[in-house]
């Protein structure tokens, strides 16, 4: 009986032992713990409750909700309808049926119209773009196009209410020589300036002389390695034409043109379409009777020539207000000129790319080349200053992401002004935590044409970690909170308090840092007491809410949060 | 749901009806040891620790699984079916739970992170003996049905913040399946027998909870020492 007791015991002991070697709940972390900004997302939706204990250090709390759904076929119905986030009570917009790619296919826009054309040009003309499409043998070189300084002639150029229209122009630039360029081949670049905008003759409000045409073709293409728009966006992503294998396609001729006209006949000196590529130019007249059968952009002539009196340009320079946003705006367009060559015909994509992800690529695009350019770009910040720059900032993209935070990424149609300021705020997060050069080749290099190519580019810099565009709605999101920390976890970062180098081609690209709160308006974040804006929750999207500002005690929350809607909660 | 309810009222009734007739033993259960998680509620949280955990780009942090308790109280009542082998119901209420410990990628910690809650285990046990000593020695293996209870509790402790989640559960909103096995010794002791076991419960199928209310799905896993005293009814009682 003694023994059967002493084995009782022992037992017993035994398992006291087990149980107390564990550590319960509230154990403390090991003295060498560093404090770090919290960013935590949370697994799992439905009624829950939220607590924050802040300890000694008073925190601002935010919930951000984010609506994963990237639905891009009316067949795939966003999965998170009908149900709302409720904080404390509180009703936030709700996730619902959101108009659909494939509902919408009216572009409306002259700007619509040419992005929906460029997105898929062979599908807009009903032509195969297939493999079996092309010729095993390919075509090129093209014939040179004998273009000649005052040589006069007439081009088409895309009017308003969806009208092409003629244009008498004549050509106030041909490179003097052949400039070679990095692979070693020549370009030569040509500038029609449409003769109503021009210094004789012109009836614009604003009309474009010689100087502005010289300044406008060094800033693209001039003789000398690594110096123009043309070499350090061809560096990144390749270039913008040559052989192929459809024999509706224009052979490549080594010519890139410009038109200088008054896009959409406006004679706006206060905004509107700054510029366009237009894919139809790259077929053969055959096939699009519009196209010019050249490899050519359009700019707005009357912007380029304007001068902002209110910000003291008593005399037109390169480096006033609009002939900046015009240079900024070659280095966009240029993206979206090789973009298709790279991703249409070079490698094969079987449709065009989302409009938003062609948006986004030509605004990383501005940013990497800003301080190249000597233009704020995207960024809105002095290109000499790697910082973040200071309170009140209202140039650049960000202003309008501010106040338009809770609108969605992944729009393909009725692509308007702030969806490029959501796209910038977004690419410009993934430009600067995963590889800046080379995120962007990877998207534009690549057969996808919709989120699996930023997924991709994101997986190849990011390694083992598993991504998705859910993770990096989520992450980004956080991100912005996080943008006034240097702080930040890696991935986490806009603000590094100084430029963001990547390379490509043996050249250096610097990005500059951003801090969200440093421009005005400031961030939209719904708060208790504030209004909320009646919009449904879109797909692709964050709402930001702020739980608590200097949160000093500990203090609770209630949420509900329907099925498929990620939370993540940012203390900082 | 309706079918394994109906096939444990008719195993019980089943049982009762012959407890006059055979063995038949009911007692009480306790036990402590560890508890695991497995599954990609798991990974999700070690791979979203392991980011925020990183000070510079192209590293990460990790997380390190540290110990985490199991423990539960229960009933049970097991008919004899042969002289070595009998049936064994034995509902439990188990707490259980994961934690992790994340650290930098300079392998510095900053949070440590757990996830419990309260389960009801249900097994049904083929129970083996081979008399030993003053005792006998058991084997136990069978499957088992498991749901969650009450809340799932989150808790993230930073060095000078905490924060905790409790989302809430209906009862078989979260519920898996799985296998429950062990061995130990049982001692005759006063008008009963009490006995000493180490078991395991392993979750086969995952709990991800309805209308996926978890966002991942989770494998509990525990490992206990289980002591048990019972008392035994019925003609044959030894």
């Amino acid at each position: 009986m003694k023994a059967r007791s002493l084995a009782g015991i022992s037992l017993a002991a035994a398992a006291a032992a087990l149980l107390l070697s564990c550590n319960p709940l509230s154990s403390p972390l090991p003295d060498n713990a560093v404090d770090v900004p919290v960013v935590q997302h949370l697994a799992y939706s439905g009624t829950f409750t939220y607590s924050v204990d802040p300890g000694a250090t008073s925190r601002d709390v935010y919930f951000v909700f984010t609506n994963p759904s990237v639905t891009a076929n009316a067949d795939q119905k966003p999965s998170v309808e009908g149900a709302a986030i409720v904080i404390d009570g509180k009703s936030l917009p709700s996730p619902g049926p959101q108009p659909l790619y494939s509902e919408n296919s009216e572009p409306r826009s002259l700007a619509e119209r040419i992005a929906e054309f460029n997105r898929d040009p062979f599908k807009a003309l009903g032509l195969d773009a297939s493999a079996a499409a092309r010729s095993e043998f390919p075509v090129g070189p093209g014939e040179p196009s004998f273009d000649s300084f005052g040589e006069l002639d007439t081009l088409k150029d895309l009017g308003p209410g969806n009208a092409t229209i003629s244009v008498d122009a004549t050509c106030q630039f041909v490179s003097p020589a052949p400039v070679t360029i990095a692979d070693g081949t020549t370009r030569k670049l040509n500038i029609w300036v449409a003769n109503d905008c021009w210094t004789i003759g012109g009836t614009k409000s604003h009309l474009v002389d010689g100087s502005m045409v010289a300044a406008l073709a060094d800033s693209f293409l001039m003789t000398g390695s690594a110096n123009d728009i043309y070499d350090w966006v061809t560096a990144v992503i390749g270039a913008e034409w040559g052989t192929h294998g459809f024999s509706n396609l224009i052979p490549p001729n080594r010519e890139i043109t410009i038109l200088l006209s008054d896009i959409e006949a406006d004679n706006s000196d206060t905004g509107g379409i700054v510029g366009y590529f237009w894919a139809g130019n790259n077929f053969t007249t055959s096939s699009v009777p519009d196209s010019n059968e050249r490899i050519m952009f359009v700019i707005d002539a009357v912007m380029y020539a304007a001068r902002v009196p209110a910000l003291g340009e008593t005399v037109w320079s390169a480096d006033n207000y609009w002939p900046k946003i015009v240079i900024s705006t070659l280095a966009h367009e240029f993206q979206h000129m090789i973009h298709f060559y790279q991703k249409a015909i070079v490698q094969g994509a079987p449709s065009g790319t989302d409009t938003w992800i062609n948006e986004m690529c030509s605004m990383i695009m501005e940013d990497l080349v800003a301080d190249k350019l000597g233009v704020e770009g995207p960024r809105g910040v002095s290109p000499a200053d790697g910082s973040a720059g200071s309170p009140g900032i209202t140039e650049g993209r960000i202003p309008d992401f501010n106040s338009n935070s809770y609108y969605p990424l992944a729009v393909n149609s009725d692509y308007g002004l702030t969806d490029y300021s959501i796209s910038y705020a977004f690419g410009s997060w993934l430009a600067r935590n995963y590889g800046g050069t080379e995120l962007l080749r990877r998207i534009v290099q690549c057969p996808e044409t919709n989120t699996t190519a930023v997924i991709n580019a994101v997986a190849a810099e990011s390694g083992p970690q598993e991504e998705s565009m859910a993770r990096l709605l989520e992450k980004w999101a956080a991100s912005v909170l996080l943008s006034d920390m240097t702080t930040a976890p890696a991935r986490y970062r806009y603000n590094t308090r100084g430029w963001t180098t990547s390379r490509a081609g043996g050249l250096s690209y610097n990005l500059g840092s951003i801090n969200i709160f440093n421009y005005a308006p400031e961030l939209y974040v719904f708060t208790q007491a504030g209004t909320v804006p009646g919009t449904t929750f879109n797909r692709s999207s964050n709402i930001y809410y702020q739980a608590a500002l200097g949160l000093g005690t500990a203090r609770s929350w209630t949420l509900t949060v329907p099925q498929g809607i990620l939370t993540t909660v940012v203390l900082k | 749901m309706r079918k394994r309810a109906v096939l444990v009222v008719l195993l019980l009734a089943a049982i009762s009806v012959a407890a006059p007739c055979i063995d038949f033993e009911a007692g009480v259960i306790r036990g402590g040891g560890l508890s695991f998680l497995f599954g990609s509620y798991l990974e999700a949280k070690a791979a979203m620790l392991a980011e925020t955990g990183s000070t510079s780009p192209g590293s990460l942090g990790r997380s390190l699984a540290t110990l985490f308790p199991d423990w539960g109280v229960g009933a049970y009542g097991e008919a004899r079916l042969l002289s070595w082998l009998s049936l064994r119901l034995e509902p439990r209420l188990s707490f259980m739970g994961a934690s992790r410990l994340a650290l930098t990628d300079t392998e510095l910690p900053f949070c440590r992170y757990s996830v419990s809650f309260s389960t009801l285990v249900v097994p049904l046990l083929a129970r083996a003996k081979l008399n030993l000593g003053p005792g006998f020695l058991t084997v136990s293996a069978g499957p088992f049905y498991g749901a969650i209870v009450g809340e799932i509790t989150t808790v993230d402790r930073y060095v000078s913040t905490t924060m905790k989640g409790a989302l809430t559960t209906d009862f078989g909103q979260v519920q898996f399946l799985g296998v429950s096995g062990g061995a130990g010794y049982s001692l005759p002791l006063g008008i009963g027998v009490a006995a000493l076991e180490l078991r395991a419960d392993c979750a086969i199928t995952p709990a991800t909870g309805q209308e996926g209310v978890l966002g991942g799905e989770m494998f509990p896993l525990g490992i206990a020492l289980v002591a048990s005293y019972g008392v035994r009814f019925g003609g044959g009682a030894r």
